[in-house]
C-alpha cells in the first residue's frame, strides 16, 4: 500500500493548469481585435465570479450583490481618474478594489447574526440599494461623456489584455495562498460548522468579514478593470440582475475554484456572442445558465467541482489502493500496522495507574476542574451540579445512557452554551467568562459527534488549521501516524466518516491543547481500528502532555482507553472512580441495562456496588 | 403461523449512510400479535434498520416485507396506509400542537383506544405539547401512533431520557398492543426492560444480526448481551470478558430472569 | 402627506400579500421563493396576452391565474423531487436560478418593455375624510387582511392547518403518520401562484409595468416576510402596509425622494440584526 499519492496524479493537475496558462497568456497574440476584447471582457467577467467563489463558495454566505461592489470599484476609478488623470493605470484599478473593501465589511455585517437564506434577502437588498445609488448619482463622467483613459503601455489592448489575465492570475495566486493559511481555509471552516471552527479556536466573525472584504476587493478590481477597458461604465453592467445571474454562473461553474470561475467568465462573454453569431436571442443564453444551475445545485457540485473530483477520486483511490471502489465494503484508511513513531512509548496501559486512580482531586496537576456545573432549558435541567476533574495524566472516560446529558456536559465546557452556571477551569484558572474560541486558545479542545472536519482541505490542511500555528510536515506526519490517520494529502471529502474521526483527534492533539475532549471518537470505526484507538488514546497522557476525556459507549473502548469514568445519568454524576469498580457500580449497571434490575442488582453488588468515589 | 404471515418480514437488508453501510444484510422476522425486541449496542445500527423499515432512508438491497407486502421501494405514506406504524427516537410531539390536535392529525378512528390506553392524557388534552413532561410526551407519540391503528409498530427508544418509573409505565402498554394482535419492533436499550415482556429478541451488532432466539434465552444468556454491551470483539471466549463486568451483569440479568420466572407475566402466552 | 402616505397602501397591500406567500412556502415547503414575483408577472403577461389575442376579460383573467397557479406548481414539484434532501440554503440557490430563467424567459416571450395594463377593477374611487382611496387600494388591502386571517384560522382551527402544521415542524415524522405531506405541499404551491398572481394584477395598472420590474418586487415583500420572521402573517402583513407606506411617504418628500426604496430595507437590516443579535451560532447539530 502506498501511503503517499503517486506523483503521477498530482503532476497531471498542475500541468494541464501550466500549459492552460501559458495558452491563454499566448491567446490575444492570434485573435482580432474584437476578439481581443471579448477576451478581456472575459477575463474580468472572471474576476466577479472569483468573489463568489470565495464569498459563496468558500465562506458558504449566499451573496447575490457582488456586482455592486463592482459598481463601487468603477465608480471609484471613474472619480480618480477625473480628478486625477495622471494616476497609473494599475493604481487605478488597485484603488478601484481597495474602494470596495468598505463596502463588503459593511454587506457582511449582518451575516454576523443572519445565517443561509437570510444573508441572501440582506446581500439582494444591498445589490438594490446599491442600484438606486447609482441611477441617483451614477458614475462619474458618464453623463458628461468623460472617459477614462489609459495611459501608458495599457492604451495598448494587448498589454491591457495581460494586465487583466496578470491580475486574474494574481488574485488566484494570492486566494491560493490565503486558503492555505488560517485566514482562507477558516472560511471553509466556517462554512462546514460554525461551532467546529470555534472550536478550532478561529474567530467565525472574522472569518465572515474577511470573506466579504476578500470578495469585495476581488469584485472592486473587477469592476476598476472594466471601466478602464470601456472607458465608460454603463450603471446597467452593475444591477441586481446581473448580479443574480453572475451567481448563478458561478454556481454553475463551479467558482470556488479558479478554472471554475475562469470558465464562468469566459461563459459570460461567449454565450451572447455565440447566440448572436446562431441568430438566437441573448435571453436565452442565461435560461441556459438557468438551467446548468439547477443541475449543477442538483448534483451537489458545479463542473470545476466535478472535474477536480473526478482527479482527486482517482488519487485517493491510488492512495490507498483501491480497485476503482468496486467494492461496497467501507474502504478506510486502513491502520499502517507497526507504525514507527517518533516517541518512545512508556508503559501507558491504564492498568499502570490505576493504582492512584482514586485520588483525582484538584490540584495544579489536573487539566480540567468542573465545579457544579448546571445547565438548564426552560425548566429543564439538563446538567445538575456536575463536578469532575480530568488530570493531565489520564484518561478519564464520561459514560451514561442517551440522553444523560454527555454532549451538553461537552457543549458547555467548550464554551457553547454561556449560559451555564458554576465553574470550568483550565489548569487551575477560570475559563467560564471565556467564548468558545477562546477557550479553545486556552487549551480546551474538543472534537464533534458527527465529525465535522472541513471536507474541502486536504488532512494536512486541516490539520495545520485546526493547530493554529506552523507545524512542520514531519510533526504532521508524525500525528497521523499516531492515530493511525490517512496521508496527509488526502482531501478530507474522499475519506470514509469513521476515518474522518481520527483526522479530527489528530487535529485536537496538533492544537497541543491542555485537555483534549473526545466525543466518540471511534463511532463509525470497524472494530480493529477502535482497538488500536483505544490504545493510542491510552497514550495521549504521556506522549503529549495533556489530559483527555473520552465519551464513548464502547465499553471496551473506555476499559481500554482510560483510567477512571465519570458516569452521567438524568444530568447528574451517578458514579465516578476507576472504570472497573464504576462500571461495576449498580447503579451504572441499572442505568445502562434498566431500571428493573434496580433492586437485584444491588443486592448482588459487584465489587464496587457500594463503594463509588464521588468526585 | 398467521402471525409471521401478517407481520414484518425482512430479507437481506443492507442500509448505507453517507455511501458506507451501516446494516449490512439483515434478516428479520416480527410476527403479528408478538414483541420482538432488538438489542444491541449504540451504533450497531438499530435506528437505520428502523428507518429503513418505515422508508426515511432507502435500502440500498433486500426486501421488507409486511404482511405479504412487499414494500422495499413504497413511499413512506404507502408503508403507513400498509400498517407501518414508526415511533421515532426521542419523542417527536409537534410542539406547537396541542395533545388533542397531535392525536388528530394522525388519526384515523383509533383515538378511543389511545386515550384509553393513557387516560393521563385525557387532562391534558388542551395542553401544547411542547409543555408536557417527557413522560407525557412519550406516552403521546405512543397515542399517536396507535391512533392509526397499526398492524405493526416499530418502536425506536421508548425510555430514552426518560425516568424509570415513567419507563415501568409504558413497557406494558407495548405489550398490551402486541396481545390485542399488533406487531410490535421494539428497540430498547434497557435491555432487562424489554425483554421482560419481549417474545422473540435479536441482537444487533455492527450492522449485523449476531444473535436471535426467544427472548427468555437471551435473558438467561446474559454473557451474549454483556459482550454486545460492555464487550466489543466475536470472540466466543468468556476470558475476553473482565471478571467484574461478568459479575456484575450476571447477576443482574440473572436476577431479571429469575424475577421473571417468580412472577410470570399473566399477558404472556 | 396623509395623501401620500395612503397612496402607499396598495404597494403595501401588494408587498403584504407576496409577503404571505413567501411566508407559506417556507415555513410550509422550506423554500425561499425568490422566483415568486417572477411568477406572479409571468401569469399576469400571459393573461395580457391572452387578451391582446383576442380573448375576453374575464377568461384571459381566469387563464393568468390557472398558468400562475400552474407554474408554481411544477416548481413546487420539481423542489420537491430533485431537492427534497437538499439545505434550505440550496433550495434558495435553485429558486435564484429559477427567478433568472423567469427573467429571461418573461423578456424573451413579452419583451422588456412596460405594458398596459387594464386595470382589473373599475375606476371606482372612496372619499374618506378628504382622503382618496381607490378600488386597487382597498382591495389590496382586503385582500391581505383576508388571507392573513383565514391562513391564520385555517392553521389554528382545521385539522388540514394542524397537518400543515406539522409538515413544517417535521416533515419527516408528519410523513410517518400518514399525513399526505406531498399534497398538501403542492396545495400551498399552488395558492402561492394563485395569490401572487392576483398580487401582481392588482399592482401592474399602477406601477411601472415591465416584467422585471414586477419580478423585483420579490425584495420588499421578502422584507415584509423578513419582518414576520418567516412566520407570523399578521406582522408580514403589516411590516409589507408599513414598507408601502414608508416608501410612499419618503418619495413624497423630495430631498429623500430617490431613497425610497433603500429606506426601507436598512430599516428592515437594522431590526433584524436587533431582533437576531443572540443567534451567536449556527443551528446546532
Amino acid at each position: 500500500m502506498r501511503l503517499v499519492s503517486p506523483p503521477g496524479a498530482v503532476g497531471r493537475s498542475t500541468a494541464v493548469a501550466m500549459v492552460a496558462v501559458v495558452a491563454v497568456t499566448l491567446l490575444p497574440l492570434g485573435l482580432t481585435s474584437y476578439w481581443l476584447f471579448l477576451a478581456t471582457s472575459g477575463v474580468i467577467a472572471a474576476f466577479t465570479a472569483l468573489s463568489i467563489g470565495v464569498v459563496s463558495g468558500r465562506a458558504g454566505l449566499i451573496s447575490l450583490c457582488q456586482l455592486s461592489f463592482a459598481a463601487i470599484g468603477a465608480w471609484a476609478v471613474a472619480w480618480l481618474s477625473m480628478h486625477h488623470p495622471d494616476l497609473p493605470v494599475l493604481v487605478l484599478v488597485l484603488a478601484g478594489g481597495a474602494a470596495a473593501v468598505p463596502f463588503g465589511l459593511l454587506a457582511g455585517l449582518p451575516a454576523l447574526r443572519l445565517r443561509g437564506v437570510n444573508i441572501a434577502i440582506v446581500t439582494l437588498g444591498c445589490a438594490s440599494v446599491v442600484d438606486t445609488l447609482l441611477n441617483r448619482y451614477g458614475i462619474p463622467g458618464v453623463d458628461d461623456g468623460i472617459i477614462v483613459t489609459r495611459s501608458g503601455v495599457f492604451g495598448d489592448d494587448l498589454y491591457y489584455f495581460w494586465l487583466c489575465w496578470g491580475l486574474l492570475l494574481a488574485v488566484v495566486v494570492g486566494l491560493a495562498l490565503l486558503g492555505a493559511r488560517p485566514t482562507g481555509a477558516a472560511w471553509l471552516a466556517v462554512r462546514r460548522s460554525e461551532r467546529s471552527a470555534a472550536a478550532m479556536g478561529l474567530s467565525v466573525p472574522r472569518a465572515k468579514l474577511t470573506a466579504f472584504a476578500a470578495a469585495a476587493f476581488v469584485a472592486g478590481l473587477g469592476g476598476a478593470l472594466l471601466v478602464v477597458q470601456l472607458g465608460l461604465a454603463a450603471n446597467q453592467s452593475f444591477g441586481s440582475f446581473p448580479s443574480l445571474v453572475a451567481f448563478t454562473v458561478a454556481v454553475m461553474f463551479g467558482a470556488r475554484f479558479p478554472e471554475g470561475a475562469m470558465f464562468a467568465g469566459a461563459a459570460t462573454v461567449l454565450m451572447p456572442e455565440l447566440l448572436r453569431r446562431v441568430d438566437v436571442p441573448a435571453d436565452v443564453g442565461s435560461m441556459l445558465f438557468a438551467v446548468g444551475t439547477v443541475f449543477a445545485l442538483r448534483q451537489g457540485s458545479g463542473v470545476a467541482e466535478a472535474l477536480r473530483a473526478r482527479a482527486s477520486r482517482r488519487r485517493a483511490d491510488a492512495a490507498l489502493g483501491r480497485s476503482a471502489a468496486i467494492s461496497g465494503e467501507p474502504a478506510p484508511v486502513a491502520l499502517p500496522v507497526a507504525v514507527p513513531v517518533a516517541v518512545p512509548v512508556e508503559a501507558t496501559r491504564p492498568g499502570a495507574r490505576r493504582a492512584a486512580a482514586g485520588s483525582a482531586r484538584p490540584g495544579p496537576a489536573d487539566a480540567l476542574e468542573v465545579r457544579d456545573l448546571t445547565v438548564r432549558y426552560g425548566s429543564v435541567v439538563a446538567l445538575d451540579a456536575v463536578s469532575f476533574t480530568v488530570p493531565a495524566d489520564r484518561v478519564i472516560g464520561l459514560i451514561g445512557p442517551n440522553g444523560a446529558g454527555k454532549s451538553t456536559l461537552v457543549d458547555a465546557v467548550s464554551g457553547f452554551l454561556p449560559g451555564h452556571t458554576g465553574d470550568v477551569r483550565l489548569g487551575g484558572r477560570s475559563v467560564t467568562g471565556l467564548s468558545a474560541a477562546k477557550r479553545a486558545r486556552t487549551g480546551i479542545r474538543r472534537t464533534f459527534q458527527q465529525g465535522l472536519a472541513v471536507p474541502e482541505l486536504t488532512v494536512g490542511q486541516y490539520l495545520r488549521l485546526a493547530a493554529g500555528r506552523a507545524l512542520p510536515r514531519a510533526e504532521v506526519r508524525a500525528l497521523l501516524e499516531f492515530v493511525g490517520g490517512p496521508p496527509s494529502d488526502l482531501v478530507i471529502a474522499d475519506i470514509d466518516v469513521g476515518t474522518r474521526r481520527l483526522v479530527d483527534v489528530a487535529a485536537g492533539l496538533a492544537a497541543r491543547p491542555r485537555v483534549l475532549l473526545l466525543d466518540e471518537p471511534a463511532a463509525g470505526l470497524p472494530a480493529d481500528t477502535s482497538e488500536l484507538l483505544a490504545a493510542r488514546i491510552a497514550e495521549i497522557p504521556v506522549r503529549f502532555g495533556c489530559g483527555v476525556l473520552l465519551i464513548e459507549h464502547d465499553m471496551t473502548m473506555v476499559q481500554a482507553a482510560c483510567s477512571d469514568a465519570v458516569v452521567l445519568d438524568f444530568g447528574k454524576v451517578i458514579a465516578a472512580g476507576p472504570v472497573e469498580e464504576v462500571l461495576a457500580h449498580a447503579d451504572v449497571v441499572s442505568a445502562y441495562l434498566g431500571g428493573q434490575q434496580l433492586g437485584g442488582g444491588a443486592e448482588a453488588g459487584g465489587p464496587g456496588g457500594q463503594q463509588v468515589v464521588a468526585v | 403461523m398467521s402471525g409471521v404471515a401478517s407481520g414484518l418480514r425482512l430479507e437481506a437488508v443492507r442500509v448505507d449512510r453517507g455511501g458506507f453501510p451501516v446494516v449490512h444484510g439483515v434478516d428479520l422476522v416480527a410476527p403479528a400479535g408478538e414483541v420482538t425486541v432488538l438489542l444491541g449496542p449504540n451504533g450497531a445500527g438499530k435506528t437505520t434498520l428502523m428507518e429503513a423499515v418505515s422508508g426515511v432512508v432507502r435500502v440500498v438491497s433486500g426486501t421488507v416485507n409486511l404482511g405479504g407486502r412487499v414494500l422495499t421501494r413504497a413511499s413512506r405514506v404507502a408503508r403507513v396506509r400498509a400498517g407501518l406504524s414508526h415511533v421515532e427516537q426521542g419523542r417527536t410531539v409537534f410542539a406547537d400542537l396541542t395533545v388533542e390536535e397531535n392525536l388528530e392529525i394522525a388519526g384515523a378512528g383509533g383515538y378511543d383506544r389511545a386515550r384509553a390506553l393513557f387516560p393521563e392524557l385525557a387532562s391534558r388534552r388542551n395542553v401544547r405539547a411542547g409543555l408536557l413532561s417527557g413522560g407525557e410526551q412519550q406516552m403521546l407519540v405512543l397515542a399517536r401512533a396507535i391512533a392509526r391503528e397499526p398492524a405493526m409498530i416499530l418502536v425506536d427508544e421508548l425510555s430514552l431520557g426518560l425516568a424509570p418509573v415513567i419507563v415501568k409505565r409504558l413497557i406494558p402498554v407495548v405489550r398490551a398492543l402486541a396481545d390485542e394482535g399488533v406487531g410490535v419492533l421494539l428497540v430498547e436499550q434497557f435491555a432487562a426492560d424489554a425483554l421482560s415482556i419481549g417474545d422473540s429478541a435479536y441482537l444487533l451488532n455492527r450492522g449485523t444480526i449476531v444473535h436471535h432466539g426467544p427472548a427468555e434465552v437471551l435473558a438467561e444468556q446474559p454473557e451474549l448481551l454483556r459482550r454486545a454491551y460492555f464487550g466489543g470483539g466475536d470472540e466466543p471466549a468468556d476470558d475476553a470478558v473482565p471478571a467484574y463486568a461478568a459479575t456484575s451483569a450476571d447477576a443482574a440479568v440473572t436476577a431479571d430472569a429469575a424475577e421473571a420466572a417468580t412472577h410470570p407475566d399473566p399477558k404472556r402466552g | 402627506m396623509i395623501q401620500a402616505g395612503v397612496s402607499g397602501l396598495v404597494s403595501g397591500g401588494v408587498y403584504a400579500l407576496l409577503g404571505i406567500c413567501l411566508v407559506l412556502t417556507y415555513r410550509m415547503a422550506g423554500v425561499l421563493n425568490l422566483a415568486l414575483a417572477a411568477v406572479g408577472a409571468f401569469a399576469a403577461f400571459a393573461m395580457i396576452e391572452l387578451q391582446e389575442e383576442g380573448w375576453p376579460y374575464l377568461p384571459a383573467v381566469l387563464a393568468g391565474f390557472a398558468v400562475g397557479g400552474a407554474v408554481a406548481v411544477v416548481l413546487g414539484l420539481a423542489m420537491n423531487r430533485w431537492f427534497g434532501e437538499s439545505d434550505t440554503p440550496t433550495r434558495a440557490g435553485v429558486s435564484i436560478a429559477v427567478l433568472v430563467g423567469l427573467l429571461a424567459l418573461g423578456s424573451r416571450l413579452f419583451g422588456g418593455d412596460a405594458r398596459p395594463f387594464p386595470a382589473i377593477l373599475p375606476d371606482v374611487k372612496v372619499r374618506i375624510a378628504g382622503v382618496v382611496l381607490t378600488a386597487a387600494t382597498l382591495i389590496a388591502l382586503a385582500a391581505s387582511v383576508v388571507i392573513a386571517a383565514l391562513l391564520t384560522a385555517m392553521l389554528g382551527r382545521t385539522r388540514t392547518g394542524h397537518q400543515l402544521r406539522a409538515v413544517a415542524a417535521r416533515p419527516v415524522t408528519a410523513e410517518l403518520l400518514g399525513i399526505p405531506v406531498r399534497q398538501l405541499t403542492t396545495a400551498v404551491w399552488a395558492a402561492s401562484g394563485l395569490v401572487s398572481t392576483g398580487a401582481v394584477l392588482l399592482i401592474a395598472p399602477v406601477q411601472s409595468s415591465q416584467f422585471s420590474s414586477l419580478s423585483l418586487l420579490v425584495l420588499p415583500a421578502t422584507a415584509a416576510a423578513l419582518l414576520g420572521a418567516f412566520r407570523s402573517f399578521w406582522l408580514t402583513v403589516a411590516g409589507g402596509i408599513g414598507i408601502g407606506v414608508l416608501s410612499s411617504l419618503i418619495g413624497d418628500n423630495e430631498r429623500i425622494a430617490a431613497f425610497s426604496n433603500i429606506i426601507p430595507f436598512v430599516v428592515v437590516v437594522v431590526v433584524l440584526c436587533v431582533v437576531q443579535r443572540r443567534e451567536v451560532w449556527d443551528a446546532a447539530r
